[in-house]
């Protein structure tokens, strides 16, 4: 309600489009030996364990700057703009695609190729394909992230289920005999705001939702996926409006919710906000239907194009990227490594999850690498709630939604 | 030259305000309205050849585009509903604290203006429980009275209202400090000379009071329809525009394009737009305001 907001978004396009004239030099160039390291999230007291090591075994001293997610775009277009930005950056895979073809990351190919540490074998296949784009490898993987089923495994015992659904149709008979006990109580919480899930879904139905550069939605595997989540919320087996993580835990702690599909930072989450529930809950690899593909996301590591430090910058890439330190980032931070062998060595630990994370991110695709794909995925969310909790048909709705999504990524 | 002397101590005091002016809003202004005749984006901020003039092509999209349309249609419901509800409460407020002096009364004042210092954010937070459908202390208290749950933030028509109470119990408070200031001013004679001719209370407010509380309400109505126009924090930070897009207003519409999806152009043609609009209202605010009595 203030005019600040609309003010300081024009000052800012004023400031970028100055600022790029005026400004030459990258990086922060104080210190020599000093390179600069953005991180996304509050990460920045565990990095500076990680890179006391690295300092002490290459006498490179690490700056590290933590970005709220909420704000990384911002950061990033003001440092593209200016030129003026950090030497090594995270960035989440949705954004490598606009990133690379701003030119705002270094052609990392050469080097990654004299790097063994950064060799995309390392990586679980999925993470590595994010590592090119446009056929030039711009950034490395760093943390994976996967989307599993959550479960409560007392709840769906007292139901008659000793084990998770593992089919789809296993998945909507457990959720319709869940929610059959009435009360208030669901069968699973489906969130349409996730943009993710239909795309998952459309993938285990033995589709795609990319051809080349331009969306492909009007699929029929598609509208399979589309109508069997939409099932879902016509049957009353999920609430039928956004839930905020905070209010999934909840649900989940008294069992209104005893189902519901997302990340391993959720394990984190009712780690810290239920502990009483351990030994109650259970993750399993997603249900199938043709396949039980799930998806693979994350964040890499990149460089920024302005940077002078790129050879530094190279190094801690690879200490990063080394199976000891993704270990070591893991226990610090609960991040998953993308290193395979590294997560491989975490799951056979003991932790069952870390054992599903594995099982589930060797099953899994990154999202189309498509740079106008940011303008996709609030169009899914409408199309999700339009269907799912509005009233409009899913047949004209996918249509239209099919035919905006192939124009937003046909032209770019 | 003698002039320019002449003027100097003004210049001197003017001078900075209109450095400020331009630099941080004309010049800006100025680039929005170039850039909404172009493509800039991400690419275009780095290398300014990348970028092309494509003319009206932006605001013809605007026009063809049915979410800028439901932004545009949901800001006039904020604006609509929004305004006069602050102008009424802001200035019912001020009059019933303007009936006392004591500890009171100065406590009620600060309660009540509270709220506009209060972190968005923060308000985001605790308004956000409050609403919430199943655990929230509304819907429990409605439960009590035996009403079913009001989906407060979860169906489009309704969020809007309930972002509307969020802007006015957050708004009200500034301006009623404005309409008590002005109730201040109000020379006590009027009221004993009404007295004297037999006015009673009613009298007393519709006739004095309202009245001379004119220049304080149009101050707090123009003040208050930009700042709605504007309508973006409370959108912005507790329903991201939805449920179905029932609470998108054209300043989110325009953050989403600038800075979730980076496009420049675009983002600068809707704000042109809304700069525009601001302009013809508060323009048209001010000639009615022309034909009003003097008093």
């Amino acid at each position: 309600m203030r005019r600040t907001r609309v003010a300081a978004a024009v000052v800012t396009a004023f400031a970028l489009v100055t600022g790029t004239a005026a400004c030459g030099g990258g990086g922060s160039g104080a210190d020599s030996d000093t390179i600069e390291l953005w991180l996304m999230g509050d990460k920045a007291k565990a990095m500076d364990t990680v890179s006391t090591a690295f300092t002490a075994e290459t006498g490179i001293k690490v700056k590290v700057q933590s970005i709220p997610w909420k704000n990384a775009r911002d950061k990033m277009s003001t440092a593209i703009a200016s030129g003026d930005g950090p030497d090594v950056v995270q960035v989440g895979h949705s954004f490598l695609a606009e990133f690379a073809d701003a030119g705002a990351l270094l052609d990392l190919s050469d080097k990654v190729a004299g790097t063994p540490e950064l060799a995309a074998a390392n990586f679980f296949p999925a993470s590595a394909e994010t590592m090119q784009v446009g056929g030039k490898v711009v950034s490395v993987p760093w943390i994976a992230d996967t989307r599993v089923l959550f479960y409560r495994t007392d709840v769906l015992q007292e139901a008659g289920y000793p084990q998770a659904p593992a089919t789809w149709d296993e998945l909507k008979g457990t959720a319709t005999k869940l929610a059959a006990r009435g009360d208030g109580n669901y069968g699973i919480g489906l969130n349409t705001d996730d943009q993710f899930l239909p795309i998952i879904l459309t993938w285990q139905a033995g589709g795609e939702v990319a051809q080349g550069d331009r969306a492909t939605f009007d699929t029929a595997p598609f509208r399979r996926a589309v109508e069997f989540e939409r099932s879902f919320f016509t049957a009353g087996l999920t609430p039928k409006k956004a839930q905020p993580d905070a209010d999934m835990v909840q649900g989940f702690k008294t069992g209104k919710i005893p189902m519901f599909v997302s990340g391993p930072y959720m394990a984190t989450l009712l780690g810290n906000q239920a502990p009483e529930l351990a030994g109650k809950w259970a993750v399993a690899p997603m249900p199938k239907d043709r396949t039980g593909t799930s998806l693979m996301a994350g964040s890499n590591l990149a460089i920024f194009s302005e940077s002078e430090k790129a050879d530094e910058s190279v190094q801690l890439m690879a200490y990063l990227s080394r199976k000891q330190t993704q270990e070591q980032w893991f226990q610090a931070t609960n991040d998953l490594p993308a290193r395979q062998d590294s997560l491989e060595a975490l799951g056979s630990g003991g932790d069952a999850n870390l054992a599903v994370y594995y099982r589930q991110m060797s099953d899994a695709k990154i999202v189309p690498q498509i740079k106008a794909w940011g303008a996709v995925a609030p169009e899914m969310v409408r199309l999700m709630q339009q269907v799912c909790v509005g009233d409009n048909q899913p047949e004209s709705a996918i249509t239209g939604f099919a035919a905006k999504a192939g124009e937003l990524t046909g032209a770019g | 030259m003698r002039n320019l002397s002449r003027y100097r101590a003004a210049l001197l005091f003017v001078g900075p305000s209109v450095v400020l002016l331009t630099v941080f809003v004309v010049a800006p202004i100025l680039v929005a309205a170039v850039a909404s005749l172009t493509d800039l984006d991400l690419r275009g901020l780095r290398d300014l050849s990348s970028v092309e003039f494509i003319g009206l092509d932006n605001y013809r999209r605007l026009f063809t585009d049915s979410l800028f349309g439901t932004a545009a249609l949901n800001t006039v419901l904020y604006v609509v509903l929004g305004v006069p509800l602050i102008v009424v409460f802001a200035m019912g407020i001020a009059l019933l604290l303007n009936f006392g002096t004591s500890r009171l009364y100065s406590g009620l004042r600060a309660a009540y203006f509270l709220p506009a210092i209060t972190n968005i954010v923060a308000v985001a937070v605790v308004w956000g429980y409050l609403y919430n459908t199943d655990s929230g202390l509304l819907n429990y208290l409605l439960s009590i009275g035996g009403v079913e749950p009001v989906p407060w933030l979860d169906q489009p028509f309704v969020a809007k209202l309930s972002l509307i109470l969020v802007g006015v119990w957050k708004g009200a408070g500034f301006n009623m400090i404005i309409f008590l200031a002005a109730l201040q001013g109000i020379p006590k004679d009027y009221y004993e000379a009404a007295e004297l001719d037999g006015a009673g209370a009613w009298h007393k407010l519709t006739k004095i009071t309202i009245p001379l509380l004119r220049y304080a309400t149009f101050f707090v109505t123009v003040t208050t329809t930009i700042a709605w126009i504007q309508f973006f924090e409370e959108p912005f930070v507790m329903t991201d525009g939805g449920p179905l897009d029932g609470t998108i207003s054209v300043a989110l519409f325009i953050y989403q394009n600038g800075f979730n999806l980076s496009d420049f152009g675009y983002a600068s043609a809707a704000s042109v737009l809304l700069f525009l609009s601001v302009l013809l209202v508060t323009a048209v605010q001010f000639r009615l305001r022309r034909a009003d009595v003097e008093y």
